[in-house]
């Protein structure tokens, strides 16, 4: 009985924080979308009425989601979202790739500097750091002058509010995201199957392709989910960096909440949103157990 | 050129060359010559660190050689990398490819040849049958068990037919019983394929049961190379009589010189005598090894003192009874050790020794074998 009491001490906080912090505030989202809007504080209606302990009178329906099919802003904003998080998940990895590659075949005493050196930017804001960027690439900002004064370029070349800075501040931020899980499975890899491999005929590079290659899979998954599902959700970096035809997810979320106050439709719009996330990699995940 | 130990051979099908390894500050491996035959089953016997493992991975092309040559053949392959040499190993991890099956693994390096699909289904049933996995060839590594997966590994060694198969410790990992039922198996296939065989072991006994030679390693240097037989009867020095079976050795103190010459026994007091010997130098050290089960015990004949030479008396401090044998420990009258056995049937006399006893130890002189280091 203490036993069982002492098990439940145990699991009960964590989901009582999850259901605190994201279940109620998941279903409070969901009741908003499917609410009308209305020039009131709350902005929207609710969609029943209360009976005692009992919801009465539904009055929700799902007129918020096929304004989001009619209008092509939203779907642009989904798809060019989804876009973007993919070629920024596939820069990543290629970036990332020999980094960690690196990493994981260091000597160990310089394993721990370069993997610091790939936390460091962590621990500064992120903010900081895209603003850092934005005087990199700004008009009269480092990179310009830089290369004017070189003589390479007369004329400043035009690299902020274009897809260049998101795809590339995209790339900064999250790499760390990427190096990490390729790391974790380079540096597990056995040695041994490397030797055993060249011993039976292949080249370092076959080697690399029918050994380390599909063994990293699983960091490579990782990595690249860790990468992808922040970036389509991504708000400040379209904000400042983009131009103002890039549409990104968040930033129409924002403008749905924050400048036209719809609640009820930017609702919808998040709990699409997470739906996009979410089922492909409940799929993937199921297809990962299933080959296991 | 060549080197006294590992000697020259005309029909060497491997031949290694003064090859030396160094790691920093250690030699790994140091000044090593050891021509090997074609069709034999050579083990590289020593302890951790002796530098077997080192000389066996150069040869496979893992570690590159600081200098010194490796030819097969007659062809100089020290430059050739590991993909391109006419060798297979098995690695003690057995590496198996745990992303592959069974199949797959043992195809691996025919792929690499660029083999027909054909020919390398066909060469992997055929090996499949020979290691005695037939229907296990879907099966992935982790789904094996121990005994299986070295069967893998050894089948994928064999896979391109290599001039020369290499074995790192290939038995290591498995059980004592499933340990002993694998070498004779790997005995049986050896002499099916007729493939050169080099296996590194630091089992003394593993190496005397199914090698045709052995070479014995230590600190890097090779001590001895020779028939199982040779090295047990004819060990080269200490260290080797002591490595390979056990040995009770008699220090001794040369007297004399020409045909008068004698060893005296520093512990036993009287004469040592030894199968043979060279004439040696007046007042130098030198060892007597004597095998236990060559060591022979007698109760103590009363009244006369054991003067004659390889005789020694003692008292009986230790009987270990392990059925088919007993081991025997006799404390000399100097203190010194000296173990023996008993094999077949006791007889009456002997059934009657209880610790304590006032033995008598003897050896004949064409079981003592003389050693200068």
């Amino acid at each position: 009985m203490t036993q069982r009491l002492k098990r439940y001490l145990v699991v009960i906080p964590p989901f009582a924080w999850l259901l605190l912090f994201f279940l109620i505030p998941f279903f409070v989202v969901f009741q908003v979308s499917l609410a009308d809007l209305r020039l009131q504080r709350p902005p929207f209606t609710s969609i029943f009425e209360w009976d005692g302990w009992w919801p009465t009178n539904f009055t929700g329906d799902l007129e918020n989601y096929w304004f989001l099919l009619e209008d092509s802003l939203y779907i642009n904003s989904y798809l060019n979202s989804l876009k973007t998080a993919f070629f920024s998940s596939l820069v990543c990895l290629a970036v990332g790739y020999p980094i960690a590659y690196v990493i994981a075949r260091a000597s160990p005493n310089w394993r721990n500097t370069l993997l610091l050196l790939v936390i460091l930017p962590f621990w500064t804001s992120s903010l900081l750091r895209i603003y850092a960027l934005i005087g990199m690439y700004s008009t009269n900002g480092f990179i310009n002058t830089t290369l004017m004064k070189i003589g390479i370029i007369s004329e400043p070349l035009q690299m902020m509010n274009t897809d260049f800075a998101v795809y590339s501040a995209i790339v900064i931020t999250y790499l760390p995201l990427m190096i990490l899980p390729l790391y974790a499975t380079l540096q597990k890899l056995d040695e041994d199957l490397l030797e055993a491999s060249s011993d039976l005929g292949a080249s370092p590079f076959k080697s690399f392709w029918q050994v380390t290659l599909p063994l990293s899979a699983p960091g490579i998954i990782a990595g690249c989910l860790l990468v992808f599902i922040p970036a389509v959700g991504e708000y400040v970096i379209p904000a400042l960096m983009g131009g103002p035809g890039q549409l990104m997810i968040g930033k129409t979320l924002w403008t749905e909440y924050f400048n036209n106050r719809d609640w009820p439709l930017a609702s919808s719009v998040a709990m699409i949103m997470l739906a996009v996330l979410v089922i492909p990699m409940m799929w993937l995940r199921n297809a990962q157990s299933v080959r296991d | 050129m060549s080197d006294p130990v590992g000697g020259k051979d005309r029909d060497a099908y491997l031949s290694i060359k003064q090859i030396s390894k160094h790691f920093a500050e250690v030699k790994a491996v140091d000044d090593v010559s050891l021509d090997i035959r074609q069709g034999e089953f050579f083990c590289l016997l020593g302890g951790s660190g002796s530098g077997k493992s080192t000389l066996l991975r150069m040869i496979a092309g893992l570690e590159i050689a600081t200098s010194g040559h490796i030819e097969i053949e007659g062809q100089d392959i020290t430059a050739v990398p590991p993909w391109s040499r006419p060798v297979n190993m098995m690695f003690q991890s057995y590496a198996l490819f745990p992303h592959m099956n069974v199949e797959k693994n043992i195809a691996y390096g025919l792929k690499q040849d660029g083999w027909p699909k054909d020919a390398m289904a066909e060469r992997v049933n055929e090996l499949l049958e020979l290691v005695q996995l037939t229907g296990y060839g879907g099966r992935k590594p982790h789904q094996l068990s121990g005994g299986q997966r070295q069967r893998v590994a050894l089948a994928r060694a064999l896979a391109r037919k290599p001039k020369v198969l290499l074995l790192d410790e290939p038995l290591s990992a498995l059980d004592k019983k499933l340990r002993e039922e694998t070498q004779r198996q790997l005995l049986a296939i050896q002499q099916e394929i007729g493939t050169t065989f080099i296996m590194v072991t630091h089992d003394q006994e593993e190496a005397m049961s199914i090698a045709t030679r052995i070479g014995v390693m230590d600190h890097g240097k090779l001590v001895q190379v020779d028939t199982p037989r040779e090295m047990y009867e004819r060990p080269a020095n200490r260290f080797i009589a002591g490595f390979i079976g056990q040995v009770n050795v008699f220090e001794g103190k040369v007297e004399g010189a020409g045909k008068a010459q004698k060893i005296i026994g520093v512990d036993t007091g009287g004469e040592l005598k030894a199968a043979e010997h060279s004439e040696l130098q007046d007042g130098s050290t030198v060892w007597i090894a004597v095998r236990p089960e060559r060591v022979l015990l007698k109760t103590k004949s009363r009244g006369r003192a054991a003067k004659a030479a390889n005789k020694s008396s003692g008292t009986l401090s230790d009987i270990m009874y392990l059925g088919g044998v007993t081991h025997l420990t006799v404390t000399l009258d100097g203190g010194k050790l000296v173990r023996t056995m008993i094999s077949e049937h006791w007889d009456e006399d002997e059934a009657k020794l209880n610790i304590g006893d006032a033995v008598e130890i003897s050896f004949e002189q064409r079981a003592a074998v003389l050693l200068d280091s």
